[in-house]
């Protein structure tokens, strides 16, 4: 998953980045209102942390303008100002949650988690897919109550394809989203992520979880 | 710009009205003067006239006048009055002693063959270039033989006195209005300044009070002024409070945030290093912190009187958290009344309602109710309800202690109601806490605007 993250203080932001660099996503840092717009509308993001107070362009107009490029990744939005008002802007300008600073990583992290899980429609961060059990917030993946072990970028691609459940996805938009931008791309290792899933999920080829659909991508089969 | 002062404007405002009247006054005036004056001089004429048929008596040639008149300016040559007889072919039958003068009779062509019965009056120019007033009528005189013969009677008088008592009237008239208008105007000066002194004196006063002389504005002033000074003395006595408050809070908050610091210090001796103990602090003082930013929102209650809508408030408080615990697809039950209007600061009302409604979107299974009603006298009812695990009767003691500092307040316990509870407290509001039917927690709030 690709986050845009919005802080204009450079410590916060290094940290922040770092902590959800860790958490699996692909992170992208913007330090004030214009550069998250341009990369807002430059990227594709699957969700975007932004601080209300920015230099430039500030918080709530960056959310309105993404709104209106028609960007409807979920947004979180960062407060240092704890009143109500704030709060209720900020979700009237089409913020999906909000955080008021200071606050705790593993805070921000379970609510990001709980704002893709409800995009991709799911109650729980635990996605049982037929043998295969992917638990979002711890990021570990079992086939048949066994622990697999994946890599990072592994991971984030079959995390990807699961909350796309049922799209047919191109390598394009796996690379987009599971790299941020400073990345030396190559859409081939692609193919060799998605061979290793396969060889790690389904070691005998029994019920093949990832479709190749040629000339446009890959989809994920198994839908419940 | 610099606002022209009030004394300008008045006195312009009143120099303008007055000249204004003043003049269509002095036009009425000689308006009226003429018209009387002409009328006169008409009739004067025409009195003349009547005086020379009284006189008039028929002889051989027509008609013999005396020799000697009682009017005795038909007597005296050149005296400015004279009388003229016109048969009815137009030529001079008689002149007055006085016109033995007169050359050329001035407009004589047109009243000297007046139709038997008509009067004619008028102004003309003599060729000597002195204007003169004209009456004429046309008379029939029937002689021994009972045979009618027709004339015309012409008195001609000069204009000069007429224009000289015109132009005397006119003089003393403006004069006199000119000298009026500076009167009116040195007495309005006089009454402003009479009649500002009182603002002048409450200036005096509020700059007394800026330089801390004293403390509120004590003068007599009149009735018009008393509702601002006693608004001033109101908002003097407010800031003041405030003034205390804010010293207050901001002893309280340097010294709620001592003792944390005091153990986090400790905590970081060489041969002690509690990282739990640091972040118990941090979290303590983040706390404070936090309670005293929200608090900050409180600036004047009572002075904003506007009322607030609090329908809106309530909508966009509810919106904002269905979108935030969407997970739960809480069931919201609203009856809100429109015309519920909160009397202070709007932020106030986001900061109450705010704490109260997450609260019940977070501890709910799946339901909470609102309602917001108005009352009698611009009081106003609010009750949130949850079906959530409610809290304990032991609790809500706590929660419902007013006045306490953060810092000794029990740990758990949320900054959101110790913050609702602070606002209430400005606004001399009331909170009950009771168990809802739902189940849960039910929050009544009553808001009594009380009087200044």
């Amino acid at each position: 998953m690709r986050v845009l993250l919005v802080e204009d203080e450079q410590k916060l932001r290094e940290q922040l980045a770092r902590a959800l660099t860790e958490a699996g996503y692909a992170v992208d840092a913007a330090a004030d209102g214009e550069e998250a717009i341009f990369m807002g509308r430059e990227y594709p993001y699957d969700l975007a942390v932004i601080d209300l107070g920015l230099p430039k362009v500030d918080g709530i107009e960056v959310v309105k303008t993404l709104r209106k490029l028609e960007r409807d990744f979920p947004v979180l939005i960062l407060t240092a100002r704890g009143h109500w008002q704030d709060k209720v802007n900020g979700l009237d300008s089409g913020a999906d949650d909000y955080l008021v600073k200071p606050f705790h990583v593993p805070e921000l992290l379970a609510r990001l988690n709980a704002l893709l899980r409800r995009r991709g429609g799911a109650a729980t961060p635990v996605l049982v897919r037929g043998p295969i059990e992917v638990d979002t917030l711890a990021k570990t993946v079992k086939v048949n109550d066994a622990p697999v072990t994946l890599t990072a970028y592994e991971y984030r691609v079959l995390e990807y394809l699961l909350v796309n459940p049922g799209k047919v996805v191109s390598k394009t938009e796996l690379t987009d989203h599971i790299y941020d931008q400073d990345f030396d791309r190559d859409s081939n290792v692609i193919e060799v992520f998605v061979g290793r899933l396969r060889k790690k999920l389904d070691p005998d080829a029994s019920y093949k979880p990832i479709e190749t659909i040629r000339g446009q991508g890959y989809r994920f089969s198994i839908t419940e | 710009m610099k606002r022209r002062s009030l004394n300008k404007r008045l006195l312009l405002a009143a120099a303008g009205i007055l000249a204004i009247f003043l003049f269509l006054t002095g036009l009425a005036l000689e308006r009226a003067f003429v018209k009387s004056l002409t009328r006169a001089q008409e009739e004067k004429l025409h009195s003349n006239i009547l005086l020379l048929i009284a006189a008039a008596e028929p002889d051989a040639l027509g008609l013999r006048l005396p020799e000697n008149f009682q009017e005795a300016r038909f007597n005296r040559i050149a005296s400015g009055l004279y009388g003229f007889i016109f048969t009815a072919r137009g030529v001079e039958l008689w002149r007055s002693p006085s016109a033995v003068m007169v050359e050329q009779i001035p407009g004589a062509a047109e009243f000297n063959k007046l139709p038997v019965g008509t009067r004619q009056y008028g102004r003309v120019r003599s060729t000597e270039s002195e204007p003169f007033f004209y009456a004429a009528r046309g008379v029939a005189w029937e002689d021994d033989d009972g045979k009618l013969a027709e004339y015309s009677f012409v008195v001609m008088e000069s204009a000069v006195p007429y224009q000289q008592e015109l132009q005397e009237f006119l003089t003393t008239l403006w004069v006199w209005l000119a000298l009026a208008g500076v009167l009116l105007l040195v007495a309005l000066v006089l009454v402003l300044r009479w009649g500002l002194r009182p603002l002048h004196s409450l200036a005096r006063d509020v700059g007394r009070i800026e330089r801390g002389e004293v403390s509120t504005l004590a003068g007599d002033y009149p009735a018009e002024l008393a509702g601002l000074t006693q608004n001033l003395n109101q908002l003097l006595r407010h800031e003041r409070l405030q003034r205390e408050r804010y010293k207050n809070k901001l002893s309280d908050l340097a010294h709620s945030l001592k003792t944390p610091l005091a153990v986090a210090r400790g905590a970081l001796e060489p041969n002690s290093s509690d990282a739990t103990t640091i972040e118990e602090q941090l979290q303590r003082m983040d706390d404070i912190v936090q309670y005293q930013l929200q608090r900050a929102v409180v600036l004047m209650p009572q002075l904003g009187r506007e009322g607030v809508a609090l329908t809106p408030v309530v909508e966009k408080l509810l919106q904002a958290m269905a979108k935030v615990y969407a997970d739960k697809a809480v069931q919201i039950d609203s009856k809100l009344d429109r015309h519920a209007l909160f009397y202070g600061d709007e932020r106030d009302a986001f900061e109450v309602l705010g704490n109260i409604i997450e609260n019940a979107f977070k501890y709910c299974a799946s339901q909470v109710r609102i309602a917001v009603q108005s009352r009698a006298e611009r009081a106003v009812a609010i009750v949130i309800e949850d079906d959530g695990p409610g809290i304990k009767d032991a609790d809500r003691a706590l929660v419902l202690q007013r006045g306490q500092r953060l810092d000794t307040r029990s740990s758990g316990q949320g900054i959101g109601l110790a913050v609702v509870e602070d606002i209430l407290a400005d606004y001399d509001a009331d909170m009950d806490i009771r168990a809802s039917t739902l189940g849960g927690a039910l929050f009544e709030l009553n808001f009594r605007p009380t009087q200044l």
